[in-house]
């Protein structure tokens, strides 16, 4: 069994009259790479202030190493936090900047020169002699990202907290620091914690996710768990793309919600507690879809009849973008090989999916769809 | 001429053009008086004489008067008080102002610290006067508080002026010092802290370096300001708390010999420009960044 390091403990945040996180409780475990996710205000970066003592919380405990670390500042916590916009010294170079944490604790400079060159190349600095005396606003966005993460992993914390470190960094930048992150996390075995509002960010490096909205813990779970098994309808809408479809609910099978959505009926998969009578919102993964013009996909026991609005060449897929009933959007993948384009824009179409496939959640009496 | 660098439109206006009046202003009113000055003090007092060219001011003020060298060395002494006072009051409150007051508190907080540099500076000396008068204000609530028992003997000394000279120069210290902590990333203060200095470490090794252009300038405009004091030193000094413009002031309307008031005003501007020259320097800085400020 694998040790928990920090464990968050009902823990609520109250700024004013305004509750930031409310009463939430998980435990992360070592060399964990684990992610809060969740719209920007709904209390990730709170949370993980608290974690690394900016903040304290107004009522419950946070645990580092089994230790109660409510009272302790942030210079004598365990925990390292690389800010949003890094907040690298600017007064210092390259080597100042990475060797401050341990001139804080008063290390010889020996040890310091051989640490900071050893971690420049950790971070793939190189060579290292010339990065370390570079100033700080010569560097480009990837290398300072590099520096500040050094600049916390020289000091061999406990948890290497992030605030958002890859929001200020262009699309291609950002997928790359994405894997060198998660490569770097491998190397030195340290806890991260992340903070993201970026799903695709949080499921390619993360471990486990915990969703947050409304300073409320939604969620938590591997990427695969919160991808196939949303437990709330935030979870499903937030976490990959998916259709949104409202209908009444006629009965319930077994698990399988029968809505009437116009003059149709169609099935999907209770996930909570849903009332005959009321409304549904049902939550369909675009690459469950099947589109044809044929009539071949009729063993789909939900089938809709639509036609194509826009076609959206996505690269490794085409998004067809179709419209129904009286204009209501859903979309659909074509993973098409060769980029062969079968459909025409305003063509008539069938979509068709599974009833598994299909995730139902108790609507709050209207019904409402994506339309155009 | 260009609005900015790389800039391609054209202006069709000659630059000297549009400079003209700044220059014309600058000769005019600052180099030809200098360069008159510079006149004066080759030639001898009598009129009938001025053709002449001698070095006997220089002789005089510099060997022959054992006062101008108690003056300037008194001068430089409590310009320098009012320049370290200065910077241990300023500094607590500019960075009061400008980290830990709320936002909505930071202009009120500023105009009061602005507001008295409005009124005339001869007012403030007034009050001043009547402040530290051997049984001022300040003598009654000392008194009050049973701290004293005979008359207060602040006024005309060297301590009135140093009090006098950092109220009325707290101005060129805060404001510089306030710009550059506004500018300071709160981030980069939480950073240190993460990393494990305290706060006497994250003072040392962060705030104060990074103000370090700003301390500079401070201290140099205060020092500058100090040095140039008139009314401060001539009406709360007396004859202990004597400056050195007093020496200039009392060689051209006292005794009226404008050749010898003009060694001591060129001294006085070889000296400033030493101070900015020095305050420069120990910012780091070239003169380009201390501009900016």
């Amino acid at each position: 069994m694998t040790k928990v390091i920090v464990k968050v403990e009902k823990v609520t945040k109250k700024f004013g009259s305004f509750t930031a996180v409310n009463n939430i409780n998980f435990g992360i475990l070592e060399n964990e790479f684990f992610s809060l996710l969740g719209p920007s205000g709904c209390g990730k970066t709170t949370t993980l202030r608290m974690i690394s003592g900016f903040e304290r919380p107004t009522i419950g405990n946070i645990y580092i190493y089994g230790e109660l670390a409510n009272n302790i500042p942030p210079y004598k916590r365990k925990t390292n936090l690389i800010f949003q916009n890094l907040a690298l010294f600017p007064i210092m170079n390259v080597y100042k900047n990475i060797a401050f944490g341990l001139e804080m604790q008063g290390t010889t400079k020996r040890i310091i020169k051989d640490k900071v060159y050893k971690y420049l190349e950790t971070i793939n600095l190189l060579p290292v002699e010339r990065y370390a005396r570079k100033s700080i606003n010569m560097l480009s966005g990837g290398e300072k990202q590099r520096v500040a993460i050094a600049r916390c992993l020289i000091l061999e914390p406990a948890v290497l907290l992030l605030d958002e470190p890859l929001a200020s960094l262009d699309l291609k930048l950002r997928e790359q620091m994405k894997i060198e992150l998660k490569m770097i996390q491998h190397r030195v075995k340290t806890t991260f914690i992340y903070v993201t509002h970026d799903q695709t960010e949080a499921s390619a490096m993360s471990n486990r996710i915990g969703v947050m909205n409304k300073g409320e813990l939604l969620q938590l779970g591997t990427p695969e768990e919160l991808y196939s098994k949303p437990n709330c309808e935030f979870v499903a809408k937030f976490i990959g793309d998916s259709n949104k479809m409202s209908g009444v609910v006629e009965s319930i099978i077994d698990g399988i919600v029968h809505y009437r959505f116009g003059d149709s009926i169609f099935y999907a998969r209770a996930q909570n507690d849903i009332k005959v009578g009321g409304t549904v919102n049902v939550y369909t993964r675009l690459e469950d879809i099947s589109i044809s013009r044929e009539t071949d996909i009729v063993k789909y026991k939900n089938l809709i009849e639509a036609w194509v609005r826009e076609i959206v060449f996505e690269g490794t897929a085409t998004r067809i973008i179709c419209a129904y009933g009286d204009n209501k959007r859903f979309d659909a993948l074509l993973f098409a090989k060769k980029g062969k384009r079968k459909y025409k824009m305003g063509e008539k179409i069938k979509l068709g999916w599974k009833m598994e496939d299909a995730k139902a959640f108790r609507g709050n009496g209207v019904v409402k769809d994506d339309s155009f | 001429m260009t609005l900015f660098r790389g800039d391609k439109r054209r202006l069709n206006t000659k630059p000297l053009f549009l400079a003209s009046p700044a220059v014309l202003i600058l000769l005019l009113l600052v180099f030809l008086p200098l360069i008159l000055l510079v006149l004066f003090s080759f030639h001898p007092d009598a009129p009938d004489e001025q053709h002449v060219w001698t070095l006997e001011n220089y002789k005089f003020v510099f060997i022959n008067n054992p006062l101008f060298y108690k003056v300037l060395f008194q001068t430089i002494l409590i310009s320098l008080y009012a320049v370290i006072i200065s910077l241990f009051i300023c500094f607590p409150v500019a960075y009061y102002v400008a980290k830990i007051a709320r936002k909505e508190n930071k202009l009120t907080l500023v105009l009061l610290i602005i507001a008295p540099n409005m009124v005339s500076g001869f007012i403030i000396i007034l009050s001043w006067l009547l402040f530290l008068a051997d049984y001022g204000v300040l003598y009654f609530i000392l008194k009050y508080l049973g701290l004293i028992e005979g008359p207060l003997h602040i006024l005309y000394t060297r301590v009135a002026v140093t009090i006098g000279l950092v109220y009325s120069s707290t101005l060129w210290m805060f404001i510089p010092l306030y710009a550059v902590l506004e500018s300071l990333d709160n981030s980069l203060i939480e950073a240190a802290a993460d990393l494990g200095a305290s706060n006497n470490r994250i003072l040392l090794r962060i705030i104060i370096p990074y103000s370090k252009t700003a301390i500079s300038t401070g201290c140099t405009l205060t020092f500058l300001s100090a040095l140039g004091s008139y009314i401060t030193p001539r009406f709360l000094g007396g004859k202990s708390g004597l400056m050195y413009v007093q020496l200039v002031f009392d060689a051209f309307y006292t005794s009226y010999n404008w050749n010898r008031g003009a060694v001591l005003a060129i001294f006085m501007v070889v000296i400033m420009a030493v101070m900015v020259f020095i305050g420069l320097r120990a910012s780091g800085t070239g003169i380009k960044e201390t501009m900016k400020l």
